[in-house]
């Protein structure tokens, strides 16, 4: 069903050969991710822990408490995903919402409405 | 120096026409060549207005240099190199061709010394980047390239009718920092803004950009929306509106992105976001934030340039677009996973990369004149940058589930212009003297402090987790989002389309009274053709007629 939005131009070497997908890949295998998880960890605590070595020079007050940008960025990060899901509910239409069939001419295709009948009358009356 | 400046985008035009004359062999070196001359010449033009003119009768300023200026012509100039570079063995040599025409208009206006040069390279741009959006060569574009031209050109017919209005008001067009107080200045402002995709009128970037061709989408990422960035710089500096639209900018591209599906739309979407911080930046008019509107230009061009090759070379190789259909390309297109990774990094502002260095300008300026409402939002949306951006575009095209797809990395020059693209996010963000010295004002600003650094990657990393944690809502669906495009996509046809309905059926109703009224009087009269001259009634309506007829004979006769 994608294939009117593909870029169909004359000279592109696509290749869209599709092998069945691979889990065996040493980066996505679940060991791995396991351990990145482990080491994203430490560094998200590290980041955190930093802060009782350096200080902090805040404008506000509030940007200068210990961890104050870890809660406040995952925070609004929440927020911001849950806003564009609600968001999502009332502004997400299917993606050929604005696909417009072709259409030859307005003579050949618009028989079915009533305007076009008239004139399909008139085009039977002449030929008569 | 040359006595003789030589207006740098008359350069370009040149070799941009050339380029359509010379042979098949000669033109790669031509389109090459023609931005690294042109960059030459840059660097030749002094501070103050260099060259003057005569058009239909007026004094124009055709080159005004001063530090700002060729700030933004060098890297729309190298912008033009890297594109050609990514480009020139794939694209169609009139789309190289139009493209340089087009980053000519951007240099054309870096240097325009009155608003009347303004908006003639204004028009040369809004012409090229439409044909450079044709030259995705599907209907889709096509009709996307329509409606881009629609837009832009009447933003410049609103920019126009400020011009003449101030030229009218003031008697002077040139460029100078003008306030909101009469029509015309709302009118330049609007024109401009158009152009900055401000909003409401900001669909029309998301609507076209992603229909040009792999190679088209680089080019068209940079030029029209960082001119209109400089526009404002030199028109509206500290207009506090400014901080509002640019906020607005912001968080709409944020969430936009966040529904998005279609690579490139994504992209799209975060321009808006990223200009949003420009033009904040602008609106907070200190010399900190306008040094880090300047700064962030010229870094988010190359960044965001670097991303559109990434996502280019991807669709080059594979014929897809869509992220519910990529993924997992990292096993076999190593460079340009590394090489988006590397922009992805320095759109969010990682340390180390561009971004960090020039955005962290605009939010400290916010934090020095203690505009608080404005600071948290712009920390709320640095961490939205790399939730809708950063890790969003990476993760869903290159890893996440396998999608099957094992295309091989893109072609050499396409990898080379990915490269060259990385190594100054990353050169920059290595030495920010390099940047810092070009910028309009003085710099004391220094980005590398400890708690900087450290605050600046809690905030990211922590936004990554949230990425993470929120992944089951953030699956990808085949949908477009709803935007102000749909009023004149949907909304404007349909309203036109009822008129027209009942505007016909009107005229058919009126057609069928008169007939009936016509055909009605005509059948009376056949069917009772005694009805009036010769009914029956006692006296004969013709005795009367002829007694009148006699007895004015009779006085005739008598007088």
């Amino acid at each position: 069903m994608t294939d009117q939005h593909k870029h169909n131009g004359p000279d592109h070497g696509h290749d869209r050969r599709r092998e069945t997908p691979d889990n065996d890949h040493w980066l996505v295998r679940p060991a791995t991710i396991r351990k990145l998880w482990w080491i994203f960890g430490a560094i998200l605590a590290a980041t955190v822990v930093a802060q009782f070595f350096i200080h902090v020079h805040g404008y506000f007050g509030v940007d200068e408490w210990t961890g104050f940008n870890a809660l406040y960025g995952f925070l609004t990060c929440v927020g911001m995903v849950v806003f564009a899901k609600l968001l999502g509910i009332w502004l997400k239409r299917p993606d050929d919402y604005y696909r417009i069939e072709p259409r030859l001419s307005p003579d050949i295709d618009s028989g079915r409405d009533k305007r076009g009948k008239d004139k399909t009358d008139q085009r039977e009356n002449r030929d008569a | 120096m040359l006595e003789f400046v030589l207006p740098p985008a008359f350069l370009m035009i040149f070799g941009a026409l050339l380029i359509g004359v010379a042979r098949p062999a000669l033109r790669p070196l031509l389109a090459l060549a023609t931005p690294l001359v042109t960059l030459y010449f840059i660097w030749q033009v002094d501070d103050g207005i260099q060259q003057t003119a005569t058009f239909l009768g007026y004094q124009i300023q055709l080159v005004e240099g001063s530090a700002l200026r060729r700030l933004f012509a060098t890297v729309f100039a190298l912008m033009a190199f890297g594109g050609v570079l990514f480009a020139f063995r794939q694209s169609k040599w009139w789309e190289l061709s139009a493209a340089l025409l087009y980053a000519s208009g951007a240099i054309g206006v870096s240097f325009a010394g009155d608003l009347l040069v303004m908006f003639l390279f204004w028009e040369l741009m809004a012409l090229f980047s439409t044909v450079v959006v044709w030259c995705g060569g599907t209907e889709s574009a096509r009709a996307a390239g329509i409606r881009y031209a629609i837009i832009h050109l009447v933003g410049g017919i609103i920019l126009k009718i400020g011009i003449e209005g101030l030229l009218i008001q003031t008697g002077t067009v040139e460029i100078r920092a003008l306030s909101l107080d009469s029509f015309a200045t709302w009118m330049v402002f609007i024109g401009v803004l158009i152009n900055a995709a401000a909003p409401p009128i900001s669909a029309w970037l998301a609507d076209a950009y992603p229909e040009s061709s792999p190679m088209g989408g680089v080019f068209l990422s940079a030029f029209t929306t960082k001119t209109a960035v400089l526009s404002l710089i030199l028109l509206f500096p500290g207009q506090p509106l400014l901080i509002w639209i640019g906020l607005f900018m912001i968080f709409y591209g944020i969430i936009y992105a966040l529904l998005e599906n279609d690579m490139r739309r994504i992209l799209s979407y975060s321009i808006v976001n990223q200009v949003g911080f420009m033009v904040c930046g602008i609106g907070i008019g200190t010399e900190l934030a306008l040094n880090g509107a300047a700064a962030h230009a010229f870094a988010h061009i190359i960044y965001k340039a670097l991303l559109f090759m990434s996502a280019g070379a991807v669709l080059y190789q594979t014929g897809e677009r869509k992220c519910s259909n990529l993924g997992g390309l990292f096993r076999t297109m190593p460079v340009t996973t590394i090489c988006g990774t590397i922009g992805a990094l320095a759109i969010s502002a990682f340390p180390l990369t561009s971004g960090f260095i020039s955005k962290s300008m605009i939010n400290s300026s916010a934090a020095a004149e203690h505009m608080a409402f404005v600071w948290f939002a712009l920390v709320a949306a640095s961490a939205g940058v790399f939730l809708h951006a950063g890790i969003k575009f990476p993760w869903f095209v290159f890893f996440q589930k396998d999608s099957g797809l094992r295309p091989a990395d893109p072609p050499w020059n396409m990898q080379a212009a990915m490269i060259l693209f990385s190594v100054l996010c990353i050169g920059l963000g290595v030495f920010p003297g390099l940047l810092y010295s070009l910028l309009p004002y003085p710099v004391d600003y220094v980005p590398y402090t400890a708690d900087h650094v450290v605050t600046q990657l809690q905030l990211l990393l922590f936004a990554g987790l949230a990425f993470f944690v929120m992944l089951p809502m953030m699956r990808r669906t085949l949908t477009i989002s709803l935007d102000f495009d749909w009023v004149y996509r949907r909304a404007l046809p349909w309203v036109v389309g009822v008129l027209d309905t009942a505007l016909g059926r009107a005229r058919d109703a009126v057609t069928r009274a008169v007939l009936l009224v016509g055909a009605n009087t005509v059948q009376l009269i056949r069917e009772k053709p005694y009805g009036y001259f010769s009914s029956r009634s006692p006296m004969g309506r013709t005795a009367i007629w002829m007694a009148v007829l006699l007895a004015v004979v009779v006085l005739l006769a008598i007088v």
